[in-house]
């Protein structure tokens, strides 16, 4: 035990600012996120097509849920599109509204 | 005069798989024949084959995709839905209004990164 608690001091003493580092990099906080590029914007796309399913189908979950932008990096004015394609290619029975589990 | 106003349009159609090929050529051309009644006409067909549905569709577990792409008369889209819900064998539909016509239904994929 007492060997624990010397060596817990030891490293909270000396090596703060080195284990914070990798994580928020830098003076940011330890919580910021690398912010993601949007792959619709880097490819210029100028509309997103409810057939092109290989596409549509990296963002939708396993259960054919659509994915929220904060976890794939879409932008804002991509997403409503994309919604939009997902929703005309379900309608045609080309996506599942519920997936299989 | 406004209803000379022509558009141009995608339209989907699902076929039910259980026809036999002749019956499903004869649901094919009646929508043809109904486009074409109204004074559209039609640019091209995409036949893209059997698929299986991600539901069942009345009952059927796969269907029969065919895509066409055809001018029309502004006016004439209504009647032309009034007549596809009488169809039987038409599974489902979909008309949208489009640019332009697309001579292949190969896409490139956009790639998420990491």
């Amino acid at each position: 035990m007492q060997q624990q608690y010397s060596r817990s001091s030891h490293s909270t003493s000396s090596s703060t600012q080195e284990q914070r580092e990798p994580r928020g990099g830098g003076d940011s906080s330890p919580f910021a996120k690398k912010k993601k590029a949007c792959p619709f914007t880097a490819a210029k796309a100028k509309k997103i097509d409810y057939k092109d399913l290989e596409t549509l189908r990296q963002f939708i979950t396993e259960r054919g849920k659509i994915m929220p932008r904060r976890i794939t990096g879409v932008s804002y004015f991509y997403q409503k599109i994309l919604k939009k394609a997902i929703k005309q290619a379900r309608y045609m029975a080309l996506l599942p509204f519920v997936g299989e589990e | 005069m406004s209803q000379k106003r022509e558009g141009l349009y995608e339209g989907m159609y699902i076929l039910s798989a259980t026809l036999s090929n002749e019956s499903r050529k004869k649901a094919l051309d009646k929508i043809t024949d109904g486009i074409a009644e109204k004074g559209g006409e039609v640019k091209k067909i995409h036949d893209q084959g059997r698929r299986k549905l991600c539901y069942e569709i009345k009952g059927k577990k796969e269907g029969h995709y065919y895509l066409l792409y055809f001018t029309a008369p502004t006016r004439s889209i209504i009647e032309l839905w009034k007549e596809y819900h009488l169809h039987e064998d038409l599974l489902r539909f979909v008309t949208m209004k489009t640019e332009e016509v697309l001579e292949s239904l190969e896409f490139n994929p956009i790639k998420v990164q990491g």
